[in-house]
Formats: C-alpha cells, sequence, structure tokens
C-alpha cells in the first residue's frame, strides 16, 4: 500500500511537472529561454509597449534585414538601425553619455573597449548566463561582468590576386607570406595592423613583434582601409594581403567576377569578435534586453548569419561557422587579452616597427 | 550754439557711447553680428581644439589634468622632422602648382581670345565633386608603377624597362593634389581678373609693352592681393588634406603632419586621441595667423589695387595669334589630367562590377545595369533630398556671411574690420575631424538650447564653419577691385549702408558671388569627414552614402553615386553660368 | 547754409592733413577750395560729405549741425542733405541712366511716388541734357556723359549743398572748357549752394564767387577770384594763381603814411606800395604778374619803375607772345600783345607799373 502510493504520488509530480511545462510551452516561452515564463512575458510586453529599438550596427546591409526583419516579425518591435563602424559607435556612446544623452539601445562594441565602458558604467548588466541556452553552453561568450557577449566574429585570411599569384605560390602559411617574390610593394597591409593583434594574442608578443618586424623588411604597401585593399589585389597593384576580412570586402569582389580569392591562412586564423551591449540608459530597456537575449538564442538569428553567408559565430556549436572553422583561437578566447593589448599599446608598438609611427 | 532741428546722437564710429536719443546704426549691428557669428563658429571648435590639447582624452570624459604630454608626442615624434619638412614641400610645391596653373587659366579664360573658352570654364567644375578617394585611386591607375596605364603606354612606346613614372614620389602626390585644387584656385583669379580695368593693361600695350611684358609688370602686380590671398589659403588647404596622402603617401610610410592625425585618431586598440590630433592643428592654426599676419600687411593700402570705378570697361581680348592652339591644346592636355580621367574612372566604376585597369577585356564587363535600379541603394531618395537641401543651405550661408565678413575686411572702416579677415579664415586651420569632434561636444552640450545635435542642421553648420574660408577669399579678392565712391556715391544720395550693401555692393560682385557659390556648393558636397561623424539615418547625405557604400565594398554603388554626384554639380555649374551671365555688367560698345 | 569751423582731420599718427579750416559758404554761393594734390581739400570736402570722420571742429549744414567734435555729434552721409559728384563720376555700370538718376528717389528716405518719380528724374536730365539718354545703360557713355549723369543724381533730390570733386579734371581740354560753361550756368540757375574742390586754378577763376586757396592743410587765403588773383598775399597764392615773377631786392624807402615806398631790385628802383612796417634795407620780393610788365621798344624819358632786360625767348600763342627775358642775374616772363613781336636777343625795357606790383617780405624759402 505504502509503495503504491509513492509511486501514486510520483506519477502525479511527474504528471504535474510535465504539465507546467507543456502549459508554460503552450504559453509561447521559446526553448532558448532559462528564465521565468513571467519574467519573459514581462519583457515582451515590455518591448512591445516600447515599440522601438535603436540598433546600431557594424556595416553589412544584406545581413541586418535578415536579423533585424526577424525580430520585428517575432515581436513587432519596430527596429531603427543604422550603421556605424564599432570605432564610431564606442565613441559616440561615449560622447553622447559624457553630455548625459542617450540614444542608442543596443550596439556592437570591440573588446578593447568594454572596460571603459563598464568603467563609465554605460553597459547594462544582464543574468546573460542564466537565460539563455547558447550563453550557459558557451559561458566565455559573455564578458566577465556579464555586459557584453560575443555576437559575431570574422576570420581574418589573405586575399590574393588568381590571375597574377601562381597556384603554387599561394601562401598557404604566414612564413610563406615573407615569400622574397612578395617582396617591394606587393603586399598590402592595412595601416590598423588589426590582424596581428589578434595573433598576438595567441603567438606572444615577442613572437609577433619578431613577425612584424620581417613583414617591415618586406616593405609592404600600407592602406587605410579593407575595401581599399581589396581593390587593389583586385587590380594587381598588390599580390597579396594577409589580413583580409573574408565577407566584406572579400567575397563581394570575389563573387562580381574580381580576380581575387581568399584562404586562411595556417596554423593559426585571426578571428576578430564582434561584441554586442546593451546601454545602462537604453532607451526602450525592455526591447533591448529582449533583443540581447533572442539574438544569441534564437535559432533565427543564427540561421539568418548563416543564410546571408555571414560572420557567423565561431564559438557558438551547432552553427555552420562553428563546424567550419573549429579549432580555432576562439575556443580560448581570453576577455583581457583585448584589454592588454589596449594598455600595452600593442597597435602602436606594431606601427612603430614597420616604420608608420 | 548750433540749434540743429533735430539732434541726433550717434554712436560714434568704434566705440559706444550712450546718449540720449540713440538711432540704430544698422552697419554697426551689422558688424557685431556678423563678428559674433563668426566668433561662435570659429572659436567653439578652436576653444575645444585648444582645451583638449591639454587635457587628453577630456572629450569622452576623461579626467585628466593640464599637461603638455600631447605637444610632447607631436614634437617628439621620432619621424617629427621628417613631417615638417615633408609636409612644407608638399605645401609650397602644391600651392604653387594650383595657383600657378589657376591664374594661367584664369588669364587665358577671361582675358585671351583661345577658342571654347566657355567649355573649358565649365569643365573645370567638374573634378571638384569627385570624391577624393575616388580621385587618387584614379591616379593609381594612371601612374602606378605595377599596373599604371600611362606608364604602361609610355614603355611600349619607348621600350622603357621599368616604368618611367611613379606616383609614390614626392612628386607625384604634389602633381594630383596641385591638380585637384587648381579648378578652386582658377576660380579665385578668375574673379580678381574679371573685375580689373583693362585699361591699366592697354596703357602698358600703347608704350611698346608685349604681352608677356605687361602681364608681368602690370596684370601680376594688380592682382597681387588676390595672388597671395589665393596662395594662403592653399597653403593650408594642401598642408590639411588627407585624401590624397592617404593613397599615395600612407602606403610607402611618407610621413608627413596629416599622416600623424590619422594615426592619431584611427588607432586600433585605443580610443582616437584627439588631443593629439589637436596639438598638430595648433601647429596649423598659428601657421595660419601669421600668413594672414603678412598678408594684412602686404596688402594694406587696399586703393591701389582699385580697378571698378564706374567707368566703362571692356576686358579686351588679347589675341595670341597662332599660340592660341598652343594654349587650347595645353589646357585640353591638363584637363584630360585633371578632369577627363578621374572622370572617366569614376563613371567606369559605376559600369563595372570592380575597378580594374582600362582594358578591352575590361570593356566587355560594363553595363548600365546599376543605374536602371537606383532605389535598390539603401536611403538613396532619402540622401538625395538630404544633399541637395544641404548643399543649397550651405552655399548660400557661406557666401552670404563671406560677403559681408568681406566688405568690412576691405573697407575697415571699423575698428576691428581687418581682424574679421582671420576670424573667417581660422576654421581653415582646422582640420575637418577635429572641427566636427568639437561640434559634437559643443551641441551635446547645448542641446537643450540649440537642438541639432543629430540632425542636417549640425552637419550644415559644420560645413559653413569650414567653406567661409573659401567664400572670404573670393569676396575680399573681387571686392579689393570696387571702387569705394561707387558705394560713397549712393550714400551720398541718401541711400543707407545696408541698403547700398545690397543694392550696389553686392549687385556688382554677382559674378564672383556665384563662382564661390557654385564652388562651395560642389565642395559641400564632396566633403565627408564632418558628415560621417555628425551624421545620423535622418541625416545621411551623398558624401555619406558613399563612404558607407566604399565600406561595404559595394564600390560599383559608390560610383553610382559618385556619378550622380557629379551631375547634379554639372546642373548647378550649368544654371550658375547662365545666370551670372545674366546678371553680367554689360560691355561697352566703345 | 554752409559752415565749417575750426576742421582738423588726421589720418593714424601722421601729420593732420586738415589742421583747422574754417569758412563760411552762403546760400547760392559758389566757393571753390583751391590747392596742389596733397593741400587737403578734397579731405575737407569729403568730411563735409561725412565720407571721413574729422579728429574736431564743427560742420552745420543749412540749420543742422551734422558735425560737431565737442557735442560728439556725427551724421552720417546719408543723412546729410548733400548731393555729390566723384571725380570717378561713380556711375553704377549696372544701370541705365535713368535708373542711376532715380536711385535716390528710390532708394532713400526721400522715396517719392511712382509718378512723381519719372517727371523728376526727366526734369534732372533736361537740366543736364541728356534727355535721350534716359533707357541708355550706363558704360555705353562718354566720360562727358557720365559726368553729366552724375551731376543730374546729385540734383534730381534738390539737396541744400553740392559738393564737387574735381569733376572736370578727367575730361579732355575742349570738353572741359564746355563743360566749366554750363556748370556755371547751371549752377547760377538753380542757385544752389556750391562747394567746389580743383586744382585747376583757371577753373576756380572762372566758376567760382569766392575761392580758398589751400596749402598743406590750411587756407592760405580767401577771397573773390579777382581778389585771389590781383591781390595775393603770398609767394605761394601768387604762384599757384596764374603766374607771376619774383623779384629779390630790399628796401630803399620805407613806406609813408599813403603806402608807397621804394625797393631796390638789382636792376633799378621801383616805387610802389609797401607793406607796413619793413625798415631799409630788409629783404623783399616783388611780385608782378607777366602781363602786367609792358615791354617797351626803348628807353622812355622818365625811368621810373624801369629795368632794362634781353629777350631769351619768344613764343607766339595766338592772341599773346610770351617773352622770356633775362633782367640782371633773373629770369622773368612777360607777356605782350600779339602783334608785336620782338626778336631774340633784342635788348628792352621793361615798366613796372606801380599798381601792378605786389611787394611782400621775403619768406624763408
Amino acid at each position: 500500500m505504502k509503495r503504491s502510493l509513492a509511486t501514486s504520488v510520483g506519477l502525479l509530480l511527474c504528471l504535474l511537472a510535465a504539465m507546467s511545462f507543456s502549459v508554460a510551452h503552450a504559453a509561447g516561452v521559446p526553448d532558448w529561454w532559462l528564465g521565468s515564463q513571467d519574467e519573459y512575458e514581462a519583457l515582451v510586453k515590455g518591448a512591445k509597449q516600447e515599440g522601438h529599438l535603436v540598433l546600431w550596427s557594424h556595416p553589412d546591409p544584406s545581413c541586418t534585414p535578415l536579423i533585424a526583419g526577424a525580430y520585428e516579425k517575432q515581436y513587432g518591435v519596430q527596429v531603427e538601425h543604422t550603421e556605424y563602424t564599432t570605432a564610431q559607435i564606442v565613441q559616440r556612446i561615449l560622447l553622447e553619455g559624457v553630455a548625459g544623452m542617450y540614444t542608442v539601445d543596443v550596439g556592437n562594441l570591440s573588446v578593447h573597449h568594454v572596460p571603459r565602458l563598464e568603467q563609465r558604467k554605460l553597459l547594462q548588466q544582464l543574468p546573460y548566463r542564466d537565460r539563455v541556452t547558447t550563453f550557459k553552453q558557451v559561458p566565455n561568450m559573455v564578458s566577465p561582468h556579464s555586459t557584453a557577449f560575443v555576437g559575431w566574429t570574422s576570420p581574418r585570411g589573405l586575399a590574393y590576386n588568381t590571375a597574377k599569384v601562381p597556384k603554387d605560390k599561394v601562401p598557404n602559411s604566414y612564413e610563406d607570406v615573407l615569400n622574397p617574390m612578395f617582396a617591394n610593394r606587393k603586399i598590402s597591409v592595412d595601416t590598423d595592423l588589426k590582424e596581428y593583434i589578434i595573433l598576438a594574442h595567441q603567438w606572444g608578443l615577442e613572437k609577433t613583434k619578431d613577425y612584424v618586424t620581417r613583414l617591415g623588411a618586406m616593405k609592404p604597401k600600407f592602406h587605410p582601409n579593407n575595401t581599399v585593399i581589396a581593390q587593389m589585389v583586385a587590380a594587381g597593384e598588390a599580390l597579396i594581403a594577409p589580413g583580409v576580412i573574408r565577407r566584406i570586402p572579400l567575397y563581394e569582389f570575389k563573387n562580381k567576377g574580381a580576380p581575387i580569392d581568399w584562404k586562411p591562412l595556417r596554423p593559426l586564423v585571426p578571428v576578430d569578435t564582434l561584441l554586442m551591449g546593451v546601454m545602462a540608459h537604453a532607451p526602450h530597456p525592455n526591447a533591448a534586453a529582449l533583443f540581447a537575449y533572442w539574438a544569441m538564442g534564437a535559432p533565427d538569428f543564427l540561421k539568418g548569419m548563416d543564410k546571408c553567408g555571414g560572420y557567423g559565430n565561431v564559438m557558438v556549436p551547432g552553427t555552420p561557422f562553428h563546424d567550419k572553422f573549429k579549432g580555432w583561437n576562439l575556443e580560448t578566447f581570453d576577455w583581457n587579452w583585448g584589454v592588454r593589448a589596449a594598455k600595452e599599446g600593442w597597435g602602436e608598438e606594431f606601427r612603430k616597427i614597420v616604420g608608420l609611427e | 550754439m548750433g540749434t540743429a532741428t533735430q539732434v541726433e546722437q550717434y554712436q560714434s564710429v568704434g566705440g559706444i557711447r550712450a546718449g540720449l536719443n540713440q538711432w540704430f546704426n544698422v552697419r554697426m549691428f551689422v558688424f557685431w553680428a556678423i563678428t559674433g557669428l563668426l566668433a561662435y563658429l570659429t572659436l567653439g571648435p578652436l576653444l575645444f581644439l585648444l582645451f583638449d590639447s591639454f587635457h587628453p582624452g577630456w572629450e569622452i570624459g576623461d579626467q585628466a589634468a593640464f599637461t603638455f604630454s600631447s605637444y610632447i608626442d607631436v614634437f617628439t615624434d621620432r619621424h617629427f622632422g621628417e613631417m615638417i619638412w615633408n609636409t612644407t614641400i608638399f605645401g609650397i610645391g602644391a600651392t604653387a602648382l594650383a595657383v600657378g596653373m589657376g591664374s594661367l587659366f584664369a588669364w587665358l579664360v577671361e582675358r585671351t581670345n583661345m577658342p571654347f573658352r566657355n567649355v573649358i570654364y565649365a569643365l573645370l567644375f567638374a573634378p571638384v565633386a569627385i570624391p577624393g578617394l575616388v580621385f587618387a585611386i584614379s591616379y593609381i591607375l594612371l601612374l602606378s608603377p605595377d599596373i599604371g596605364v600611362l606608364n604602361k603606354l609610355l614603355m611600349d612606346l619607348f621600350g622603357f624597362e621599368e616604368a618611367p613614372l611613379n606616383i609614390y614620389t614626392m612628386t607625384g602626390m604634389i602633381f594630383v593634389e596641385g591638380i585637384r585644387l587648381t579648378p578652386g584656385s582658377f576660380l579665385m583669379m578668375a574673379a580678381v581678373l574679371k573685375s580689373m580695368d583693362p585699361s591699366l593693361e592697354e596703357a602698358a600695350y600703347t608704350t611698346g609693352a608685349g604681352i608677356a611684358r605687361t602681364s608681368r609688370l602690370i596684370t601680376a602686380p594688380l592682382m597681387l592681393p588676390g595672388i597671395l590671398a589665393a596662395c594662403i589659403y592653399y597653403f593650408i588647404t594642401v598642408i590639411e588634406s588627407f585624401e590624397i596622402p592617404a593613397i599615395i603617401a600612407l602606403p610607402v610610410g611618407m610621413q608627413l603632419l596629416t599622416t600623424k592625425i590619422f594615426f592619431a585618431t584611427h588607432a586600433t586598440t585605443q580610443m582616437p586621441q584627439y588631443s593629439v590630433a589637436a596639438a598638430v592643428s595648433i601647429i596649423f592654426v598659428v601657421l595660419s595667423i601669421l600668413l594672414i599676419f603678412l598678408y594684412t600687411r602686404a596688402t594694406k593700402h587696399s586703393e591701389r589695387y582699385t580697378t571698378i570705378t564706374g567707368k566703362a570697361y571692356r576686358p579686351r581680348l588679347i589675341d595670341l595669334g597662332r599660340w592660341r592652339y598652343a594654349a587650347l591644346g595645353g589646357t585640353a592636355l591638363f584637363f584630360t589630367f585633371s578632369v577627363i580621367f578621374p572622370l572617366l574612372v569614376l563613371i567606369w566604376g559605376s559600369l563595372l562590377p570592380y575597378l580594374q585597369a582600362p582594358s578591352l577585356a575590361a570593356l566587355s564587363n560594363a553595363s548600365l545595369e546599376s543605374y536602371s535600379n537606383l532605389g535598390r541603394i539603401p536611403k538613396f531618395g532619402l540622401a538625395l533630398t538630404n544633399t541637395v537641401y544641404v548643399t543649397l543651405t550651405v552655399a548660400t550661408v557661406t557666401m552670404i556671411l563671406s560677403s559681408i565678413a568681406a566688405w568690412f575686411v576691405v573697407r575697415g572702416k571699423i575698428r576691428g574690420g581687418r581682424q574679421l579677415d582671420l576670424l573667417t579664415f581660422l576654421p581653415h586651420a582646422i582640420p575637418s575631424i577635429v572641427v566636427a569632434v568639437g561640434l559634437i561636444i559643443l551641441y551635446l552640450r547645448i542641446n537643450w538650447l540649440i537642438p541639432v545635435y543629430g540632425t542636417l542642421w549640425i552637419i550644415i553648420i559644420g560645413l559653413v564653419t569650414k567653406r567661409i574660408s573659401y567664400g572670404s577669399r573670393i569676396m575680399i579678392g573681387a571686392m579689393f577691385q570696387l571702387h569705394k565712391e561707387l558705394e560713397e556715391a549712393s550714400e551720398v544720395c541718401g541711400v543707407g549702408w545696408l541698403k547700398t550693401f545690397c543694392l550696389i555692393t553686392l549687385r556688382l560682385m554677382v559674378p564672383a558671388f556665384v563662382n564661390g557659390w557654385l564652388y562651395c556648393a560642389m565642395l559641400s558636397i564632396a566633403l565627408f569627414t564632418i558628415p560621417v561623424m555628425l551624421y545620423t539615418p535622418k541625416s545621411l547625405v551623398f558624401s555619406v552614402l558613399i563612404w558607407n557604400l566604399w565600406e561595404q565594398a559595394k564600390v560599383q554603388d559608390a560610383c553610382v553615386v559618385g556619378v550622380v554626384m557629379v551631375t547634379i554639380t554639372f546642373t548647378l555649374v550649368f544654371f550658375g553660368q547662365y545666370f551670372a551671365s545674366k546678371a553680367k555688367v554689360q560691355e561697352t560698345l566703345t | 547754409m554752409l559752415t565749417v569751423d575750426k576742421l582738423v582731420k588726421s589720418y593714424g599718427g601722421n601729420e593732420a592733413a586738415v589742421k583747422g579750416i574754417s569758412f563760411q559758404v552762403g546760400e547760392g554761393e559758389f566757393y571753390t577750395l583751391l590747392g596742389p594734390s596733397g593741400c587737403g581739400k578734397t579731405t575737407t570736402l569729403r568730411c563735409v560729405a561725412g565720407l571721413e570722420k574729422p579728429n574736431g571742429g564743427r560742420i552745420v549744414i543749412g540749420e543742422e549741425t551734422v558735425f560737431a567734435s565737442a557735442q560728439n555729434i556725427l551724421l552720417p552721409s546719408h543723412r546729410r542733405d548733400i548731393g555729390m559728384v566723384f571725380q570717378s563720376y561713380a556711375i553704377w555700370p549696372h544701370m541705365t541712366v535713368f535708373d542711376n538718376v532715380a536711385f535716390p528717389l528710390k532708394h532713400s528716405k526721400r522715396r517719392i511716388p511712382r509718378d512723381q518719380l519719372r517727371d523728376k528724374v526727366m526734369k534732372a536730365l533736361n537740366l543736364v541734357q541728356l534727355d535721350d539718354f534716359a533707357d541708355r545703360p550706363a558704360p555705353f557713355l562718354s566720360g562727358g556723359q557720365q559726368q553729366r549723369v552724375a551731376l543730374a543724381r546729385a540734383l534730381v533730390y534738390e539737396p541744400k549743398v553740392l559738393l564737387l570733386d574735381e569733376p572736370l579734371s578727367n575730361l579732355d581740354a575742349k570738353l572741359r572748357e564746355e563743360m566749366r560753361v554750363e556748370l556755371k550756368q547751371l549752377v547760377s540757375r538753380l542757385n544752389i549752394t556750391t562747394l567746389y574742390v580743383t586744382h585747376d586754378q583757371a577753373e576756380a577763376l572762372a566758376l567760382s564767387d569766392r575761392v580758398a586757396v589751400m596749402n598743406f592743410g590750411r587756407i592760405i587765403q580767401e577771397g573773390t577770384p579777382r581778389q585771389i588773383y590781383l591781390e595775393p598775399r603770398d609767394a605761394f597764392t601768387a604762384n599757384f594763381i596764374g603766374r607771376t615773377n619774383i623779384f629779390n631786392g630790399s628796401v630803399a624807402v620805407p613806406s609813408a603814411e599813403n603806402g608807397t615806398g621804394v625797393v631796390e631790385l638789382a636792376t633799378g628802383r621801383i616805387a610802389c606800395s609797401l607793406p607796413q612796417g619793413l625798415k631799409p634795407k630788409d629783404n623783399i620780393q616783388l611780385l608782378i604778374r607777366p602781363e602786367g610788365i609792358q615791354i617797351l621798344e626803348s628807353k622812355p624819358e622818365t625811368s621810373n619803375n624801369v629795368i632794362g632786360g634781353e629777350i631769351l625767348l619768344a613764343t607766339f600763342q595766338g592772341d599773346s607772345v610770351e617773352y622770356h627775358i633775362q633782367v640782371g642775374e633773373q629770369e622773368c616772363r612777360v607777356k605782350g600783345d600779339g602783334l608785336t613781336e620782338f626778336t631774340k636777343r633784342r635788348r628792352v625795357f621793361l615798366h613796372l607799373p606801380p599798381e601792378r606790383c605786389l611787394v611782400i617780405e621775403k619768406q624763408p624759402a
């Protein structure tokens, strides 16, 4: 008798649990949401009331409609989306913050500037890891103070002119780049030397400095932005360009028939991270928080990124990018390297080595 | 006791004395209004510049104590000597080229019987609206040692083993920058020449002096204020410009003061260091003040240069004889380089999916497809309306302010009139990026009073601030040559200052005004540093659109928008010329 | 109608251009400021016009004090009831003749209704005989025509005072003479108070009711043309107006009560009026105009006021002959009648009538 009672109670409990679970589902709380139903509903209600989201993101016009559009469709919140470079975004946030003006909800950020924004209390702390399955799965995606997360990542690789560089001479590794045939203004390098700053994170500063010195001795040509670099390579003004971002500009050009192609340099491909964060004084806090959670949680966002061949997120398992570029340095992403790089002035150091400063 | 029926206490000029019945002095009021306005426009960015150079990071809220560290950074930069040297050479070289060519063309178009003068006049405006980046890249396509079309041609023709022309040199940079600035300097010098009374030159001819001698001994000295003004203006323009050095100097690591600014404000891991940029800008500002001071001394006696009198004048055209065609040939050659080629490259870029060196194979890829659906370029329509609005407003406001300021500078009747000259010129010395940040900070803080932040108006303010220096150069140069008696005659007739200014002064300055208006309009379309830093989705303009498209590697679309921009400016020029010719004072029959 | 009182004007730290000038012009009077360039006449005129700001003094036009440094009154040009003709005429090239003349009536405070405007303008043009030129664009005018337009423009609104700044100096000689006559007739017909500035003494003598001779910022002498010409008070005035011979000498017999005395020249003694207060042996200068000296072929019986000389040069001028004659160490000019001619190297005798002689104390150089 006692045993049957226990079993019935246990079964009843299981039934209740199952019922509450299905009730929760029936109420529309998504799979990726780890928080309570009430909280989710409050967020959605708040977002709908606010009706607006101001999003500042890195330029990529074909991906953004997919992302913003999906969010709009899902929650009925109008997204006002502007494209600025990350540097511009951070600067505007800081400048406006000084004056007490807050116009943006969610923005792309660079890993180097998160501490400063946190210091100014401009970023909103949100319990990302406890609310979204993806973050729980990959806790390293979220910054130590839970103020920002890795939105997407962009690998940087070698651009080369397919017409002028013989197939067998196309570099496969960073050492190959230093082939004397590319000496004397045949390599195009971005003036911000970003990829070397990322590489230094894994190679160590000394090894990177050594490499940059040797690169400098090759007398490369310096250009102020990626598009100019891609143009120069496509036109044949430079033969190769290490450290070019994959999708934009490279594939833009390639898909239009330019004699240019991209390949990752082994063994270690610098992958740049594009963070996303919610502002502390966001004019539409609910819409903002909801977007931040949804972006990494919802399959729509991740699928969207894949569909537009976009940046993808190397860190998130189960996404095509992760599988494609698996094993690259971002598995062991260290949030502090960005801070170190800024504090120690790696960028300026490298520029000095190659004679730019 | 002189009992006048109406005793009017009058504000004595140059001082303010309270009187019993004070009558409003329009001229004084306008003077103080314009001084106030210009001071506001100029000193805002300037003060920011000064303050920020001593307080690094102040603009983003860093609490920094007063420090010379930014200046130390600049002056102890290991390339400092090289920067100064390169900047000076670049400045002098490009200025000499631009002002020299500009004066030559002005003389050819205004004073000689070279054929097709009007066409040339209109064509000269074309390259102004071409985005600087595209302009520079087109020269890479022309003169690069590796892929330059001209080099290839010369190598084929003469069998050189190595490319004879290398654009990545100081000479190359001077050449491109000088050519780029020639249209503007042409306009300045043309405005001066247009107003000159040729009887002074004719007097020389009757003594038997030839064209060369007369031009050298009579025309040139009379143009002195204009030439000096142009030289100073362009020297500062050149040393402050970055678009050409970005493509020519940067790749080969040539150091200039502007590349220093670029690196300071485009750090990868750091925030932009505006204080360093500000410290470099101070060098430009001090230099400008010095140059203006010298200029004021040199042109102290404005009466000496007066040449528009009430007497009839008809610019007599110098007959070049057989040299006409040589002149035309030289001009055509120049135009091929400075106008046709960059324009072609721009059009070329809009027809091809990606920019390639010109070749027959490339030609097969070309198509007009990209023009067929302009609507697909996001925000094209909005950018179009905004650009038209901004351009018209900036040009008009700039020229009106410039004309008023020019009057006070040239006539100098009020103490401080000549100092106004400095005020109109200073913004020119401050790099656009510093102006932009200064504006952001100012208008963020006074947003409750003047809510222009984030709207088109802050962009308009920024552009006007930068353009006033050009407008005032043109109007000052032209106004030197308006005889003051023409204005005095109106005043003694009983017509007050303001009406005289509008009905007589401005009316007689119309050709210069229109030219200045056109050039300001075109330049403001092309300027992008200020709009890029200040824009929001609602206040998007073409130059920003092009820049954004470029960043997205949509080069073809960027070129398409560029072509639309150039078309708009051509239309403006066409109508402007038409209007100016209608307003032109008729020439005498005698 | 016009009063100028102790007017002072200086530019910057330099010496004053106008050093305390006073004069009065009565209603309808034609008053000329005459002097060499740089004497301050144009500056004075421009001060009256309000185009320059004087440093001291007082100017009254009609009943209105337009400038008084003591009370800090300074009326701007456009509030003064004046008309001005500039040396360059300052005709606005972008308007027709009609528009030029109509401008003051259209745009100043003297605005008048449209129908009256046309009448007034045509009347003014009629005054200067340019009725047919009303619609001609200004640059299409000759110099003389422009000058008339300038005049019409200055007169169309009937100002209290008309100011003219060397208006005839840009015309050729023939035109100048014609315009001189026309101007005189016009001005006297209108009975308008006129202040005229010129460096041409013939013009000043022909046009003016009174002339003020200026030099170095001061009025040297003021008077009617006749007075100025015939009774110059010093060498400068005498030399500037017409031509004068200057003989150096000393007092032989000081002037008696009737004013006459005798002076000793190098080549003879001359009896004439002497200024009071001179003592024997005082150095003097004797001034006499070329037309005042009579040339005599032979020595007259009475050798009073006669000196001898030799003809150096004889220039036939149509209505007269001008002689350069060596008298002692000096050269003098004499005007003889056109019919007689004395040839070069001829010895002649010059009679200096006492009434034509003017003696002044020798002025330092």
